[in-house]
Order: C-alpha cells, then sequence, then structure tokens
C-alpha cells in the first residue's frame, strides 16, 4: 500500500470482511490484492490494516479496515491488477519462505 | 520454439545483461501453439507479464492458432489520441498557465472513482461497451468529424458484454472520462518540425501547431477482464493440449468458446477505452475553447494493447491471423482498404508518446511494413518504478523541467521519479531504429509544453505558469549517464544466451538471414 499512498492509522477504521478463494497460496495472495483494488475502483476505499485467516475451505477470510480515499495522500501509480507472471508463495529448495507478487498499475 | 524470434531494435536499445526478461518473453511468446512466421519485439520493448511489451504475435485460426489475454495486456485498447489546435504556439503561450490549471481541474485522474460522464448505470455501461467513441459521441461527447478519425471509426465489432463479468462492470461504471495514473497523460504540445509534409497536411498538422495528446486505456474495467480471461483459460488449456512457460501466456484456441468468449469481452474493453479517450479530449476541447478560444481537431486514435483479426500474406497465401500487438501500434500501409478515405494515401497515423519532458513523434505506416504491419508504441521502460525512485533525484529533474518550461500538473514527488525520462528509452532512438527497419517512416515531431499526469498532486513545488517554452527534446542533465547505461547489449550476454544485437536497426526478417543459435533457455531458438 505504501507504493502508492502515505499510510493511514488503523484506529477507528471500519472493518469489513470479505472471503477470497483460490487453488494455491499464490492465487489467493494474488486473489486478496484483487480484493483490495475492487474495492479501491468501485468503492473509493483503501485498506489502513489487512487481517487474513485460513477459512475451513482452503480460501482466506480478510479483514479490510478500510478509509476513504479522501481521507489518504495518493503518491504514487495507482495499482489495477495482479499478474500471475512470476507469482510464487512458499518455500524454496532452502527452505526459506519468500512470496513475490507483480501488481500492475 | 515454433518460430523465430526477431528483435527490430538498434544495439543500444536491448536489454542490457542485467536487464528486464523481454529477450526471454519474445522465445516464450514464439512456443504458443499456431503462431506464425516470427515472435516479434520492437524497438521500446521490455519486460511485461507473460508477452513482452512491444511484442506483436500472429496465429493462425485455421491451424490451432491461439488468443492469449496476456498478449493483449491488462490495459486492452490503450492507446494514444492526439488533436490539433487551430492554434499555434505563439498563440497560446500567453494563456499557456491558464489552460494547464483548467485542464487539471477538469481531467479526473488518479486513484478510484470519478469519471466525467457519470453513466445512468450497468446499461447504459452496455451501449458503451458495444458503441464505443460511436456511442460517446451520440450521446453529445463529440463531433461527428471525431469518429472518421478514429481507428475502425471509433468502435470495435462483435463486442458482447456478455462476456463482460459483473466485477468488470462494477469497476467500468463510474471511470468513463478518466486519465488513471502511473504513465498516462494529457499532454499539450507544438509541432516542432514536421518530415513529411503531404502526410503532416493530411492529417491536419502544421509547423508551430498546438496539440493535445492524450495517453491512456480502458481503466479498471480492462484489467478486470484481462484478469478474469486469463484465469478462465488457465483452467481449460490442458483440455486443448495447451502448455506455456509463463502462467500470464495463458491461451485458448481462436475458435474455442474460451477464445471467443475473450475476443467479444476485449472488444467490450476497446470500446470502452475510446469512449474513455473521446470523452478526454471532448474536455479538452471545451477547456481550449474556454480559454485559449479556437478549437481542437482530432488527427487520430489508435489503440496499441490490442488483438484483431487480419489478413496478412503468409508462405505467399491471403491468411486470416489473430495478430496480438501489446505495446505495438498498427501502422497499416498506404492504399489499405481499412484506412478512412482521406488519409488511404498516406498510410496508418502512428502515434507515439515520448516520456515525460521529452517529444513525441507521428509515424506512418510503409508500404510492406514487416511485423504484421506494426511499430513501436513509446519510449520503452528501461528501469522499474522501485529503480526509478532509488536513483531519480526529484528536485534536479523539476529543476530540469521547469528549465525547459514544461507546465507539469498533478504529479506527486515520487510520480515524477517513477516517470522520469531515464526510466525510458530514448524514444529518438526508438523512432530512429523502426524506421531503420522499415515499419514506419516520420512524419512531424511534437515537443511539450505542459503535461496532466495521471496523479494526485502532493508535495511538489508548483511551477509558474505561463513559462514554458517547450524545449523538451534534450538529452537529461540530472544524472550521470555513465551510471545509468544499461542499454547496451554485451553479445554473448543477453538473457537467452544469444547474441540478439544488431549495430544498426534492421528487422532481421527485411535485412538478411537469422543467425542459427543454441539458445540454452530453448533447445530449437534461433535468434
Amino acid at each position: 500500500m505504501n507504493s502508492f499512498a502515505e499510510p493511514v492509522a488503523q484506529a477507528g477504521r471500519r472493518a469489513v470482511k470479505r472471503h477470497v478463494a483460490g487453488e494455491t497460496d499464490a492465487d489467493l495472495v494474488a486473489a486478496a490484492i484483487e480484493e483490495v483494488i475492487y474495492r479501491l475502483d468501485t468503492r473509493g476505499e483503501i485498506p489502513a490494516a489487512v487481517a487474513a485467516r485460513r477459512a475451513a475451505d482452503g480460501g482466506i477470510d480478510l479483514t479490510l479496515h478500510l478509509a476513504g480515499l479522501d481521507q489518504v495522500a495518493i503518491t504514487g501509480a495507482v495499482p489495477k491488477a495482479a499478474s500471475l507472471s512470476g507469482l510464487r508463495c512458499g518455500r524454496d529448495e532452502s527452505g526459506r519462505w519468500s512470496c513475490a507478487v507483480t501488481v500492475d498499475v | 520454439m515454433r518460430v523465430p524470434g526477431i528483435i527490430c531494435a538498434s544495439r543500444s536499445l536491448l536489454p542490457g545483461p542485467d536487464g528486464d526478461r523481454s529477450l526471454e518473453q519474445v522465445v516464450n511468446v514464439a512456443t504458443l501453439p499456431g503462431i506464425v512466421e516470427a515472435s516479434y519485439a520492437m524497438p521500446d520493448m521490455h519486460g511485461g507479464y507473460g508477452f513482452p511489451i512491444g511484442g506483436v504475435a500472429a496465429t493462425d485460426p485455421a491451424h490451432g492458432g491461439v488468443v492469449s489475454p496476456g498478449g493483449v495486456g491488462f490495459d486492452i485498447s490503450c492507446g494514444v489520441r492526439l488533436l490539433a489546435a487551430d492554434a499555434d504556439r505563439g498563440d497560446l503561450m500567453p494563456v499557456l498557465g491558464q489552460v494547464m490549471n483548467r485542464l487539471a481541474a477538469a481531467i479526473p485522474r488518479g486513484a478510484g472513482r470519478g469519471g466525467i460522464w457519470r453513466l445512468r448505470g450497468a446499461g447504459q455501461l452496455r451501449h458503451v461497451l458495444t458503441g464505443g467513441a460511436r456511442y460517446a459521441v451520440g450521446q453529445g461527447h463529440g463531433v461527428e468529424r471525431d469518429l472518421l478519425r478514429c481507428e475502425g471509426g471509433g468502435a470495435v465489432a462483435d463486442a458482447d458484454p456478455a462476456q463482460v463479468s459483473s466485477r468488470a462492470i462494477d469497476r467500468g461504471l463510474q471511470q468513463v472520462g478518466s486519465l488513471g495514473s502511473g504513465n498516462h497523460f494529457l499532454e499539450v504540445q507544438a509541432v516542432d518540425e514536421i518530415y513529411d509534409c503531404d502526410a503532416a497536411r493530411a492529417f491536419g498538422l502544421r509547423p508551430e501547431q498546438i496539440c493535445v495528446m492524450i495517453h491512456c486505456g480502458s481503466r479498471g474495467l480492462g484489467h478486470q477482464i484481462c484478469g478474469d480471461h486469463v484465469r478462465a483459460m488457465e483452467k481449460v488449456m490442458a483440455r486443448y493440449g495447451i502448455t506455456v512457460p509463463d502462467r500470464q501466456l495463458a491461451c485458448a484456441p481462436v475458435g474455442s468458446p474460451e477464445g471467443q468468449g475473450y475476443l467479444r469481452a476485449m472488444a467490450a474493453a476497446a470500446n470502452y477505452g475510446r469512449a474513455n479517450r473521446q470523452v478526454l479530449a471532448n474536455t479538452a476541447r471545451r477547456v481550449f475553447a474556454q480559454t485559449a478560444g479556437g478549437d481542437l481537431n482530432l488527427v487520430y486514435d489508435v489503440s496499441h494493447n490490442l488483438a484483431k483479426i487480419e489478413t496478412h500474406v503468409v508462405n505467399g497465401r491471403p491468411t486470416e491471423l489473430c495478430v496480438h500487438r501489446k505495446g505495438a501500434t498498427p501502422a497499416l500501409p498506404p492504399g489499405h482498404p481499412d484506412l478512412p478515405p482521406d488519409l488511404r494515401a498516406t498510410g496508418q497515423p502512428v502515434l507515439i508518446p515520448g516520456s515525460m519532458g521529452t517529444c513525441s513523434y507521428v509515424l506512418a505506416g510503409v508500404p510492406g511494413g514487416g511485423a504484421f504491419a506494426s511499430a513501436c508504441h513509446g519510449a520503452g521502460r528501461v528501469m522499474s518504478r522501485h529503480e526509478a525512485l532509488r536513483r531519480v533525484n526529484v528536485s534536479r529533474l523539476q529543476r530540469w523541467l521547469e528549465a525547459r518550461g514544461i507546465a507539469v500538473r498533478g504529479a506527486s514527488a515520487r510520480g515524477l521519479a517513477e516517470e522520469a525520462p531515464d526510466a525510458y528509452k530514448d524514444v529518438t532512438a526508438v523512432v530512429t531504429a523502426a524506421e531503420g527497419a522499415d515499419l514506419c517512416r516520420k512524419v512531424a515531431r511534437l515537443v511539450p509544453l505542459g503535461v496532466v499526469k495521471g496523479l494526485a498532486a502532493r508535495r511538489l513545488r508548483p511551477i509558474p505558469p505561463g513559462t514554458a517554452t517547450g524545449r523538451g527534446c534534450r538529452p537529461a542533465p540530472w544524472q550521470n549517464r555513465q551510471r545509468w547505461s544499461r542499454n547496451r547489449c554485451l553479445p554473448g550476454r543477453s538473457p537467452a544466451g544469444t547474441e540478439a544485437c544488431r549495430t544498426r536497426p534492421t528487422c532481421a526478417s527485411r535485412r538478411g538471414p537469422i543467425p542459427e543459435r543454441s539458445a540454452s533457455l530453448r533447445p530449437s531458438a534461433r535468434w
């Protein structure tokens, strides 16, 4: 979020719960980002903070603490989509966990 | 690889050894089922998702050819619109500051909702998706003459809103007539040099004339459609026996339900993009009428992110192909029947925006134009946004812009850094290479006077209005060129382990045989 907006204080923000699905952990990361982008485009809201919890169906339940765009200073190019190119989430051969997702603007 | 990869570029425009993945992506595209002739890349090529940006690939639907949403890109029908004023540079200079301020106030940009055209609901959006600029003009956002100068008359046929998801509809409802952010802009320019007088006259351009260039696309709706259809195709590729080396290259046969579904949704997004530019252009026209007292006439509107069914000669036979252009501009040759009558003798106008503060070009298609009648689309990034942020000294850049009298509106400090000219290739070198490869010819060069960027304005020292002179096509001195030289191509060290460099601008298919190579990534690589 810091790549395009100044940090917003979480306190007092409206919390919204959303469920996202995906076949892999990497797909879930992309789906979560897409959900944030969707709210940004359609509601004019961005999350000051996000909490994620694994759901029983394998998806994740997101809690988005939302701020209106009118309360935020936009400082950079706005995200529009999460690419599947190079998307990964998990442990590599050395056992180190990492996650990479490229966001189109 | 099923076909060779052909890079139309000079040595200096190729990615360096530490550069992006664009060369590897050219190789990957060459593996797509049904691809014919070559996987092409334009001189402004740089890394994209799946396809390189600046990539051109045509597939033959009659022989298993596929369509790939990644071959069009997220911003479907992103393109450029150029308008010419009935005023010259000298006429505008006294009121330029006022014009820029009014444009900045009238053009929605940046994050979230807020287009100029407040649609009545999803029903009216569906008219936009099928009618494009034609519907916008019918609703009062322009004049009939505009449509004569829009690629395809302002609308793409076969658009089907039923193939557009509800999320895409939601995202598109409130963004018709908005610039977006990133590299999108509205720029006031002046014609600085004419190279082809006859073509310039046909296009409606003359020396010193004021122009307005708009670069934007289909906003959130186009991005959502791309993402939706990539995922849908990924699920069915196995059914068609297709595997791809990059998930964003997901594809389906052109004639399959998935392929047709994407093409019809893509056409809907293309119409949205054209309506979007139409509304923005009409707003700029109104601002000019109110502040400068003149009119703006459309020179041309063309998309550089699109897949189209076109007929080209392959192996001596006219063949119907699905031509993907991602960051590549169609450049139909003179005499082509798809051109409007008043432009048929000149060839298709090709609009090439430069990076912020540098010049832009108007080109035209040439007889026998290679790469399925395609040309470059802009300068092409050489630096990621993060890298630009680390390297660009924003204060010096701002002073450089000020010294050249280029008025910038609506750019944050971060946005300025991300869009700094040195984050891009030299657009003049790109155009020279495209011309040298016989893809197009130069018609005119435009220099910037003022730019409205698609970002929010914060923490930016205001530039005094009315100081612009448009000296924008000079090398940028705000950094050490040596330190930044990323375009050098070291033979034998390109990402695919090949020597893809050429010492002079050329297009391999037109100037000689393709050298045989054993690329380390693909055993059958031929470049």
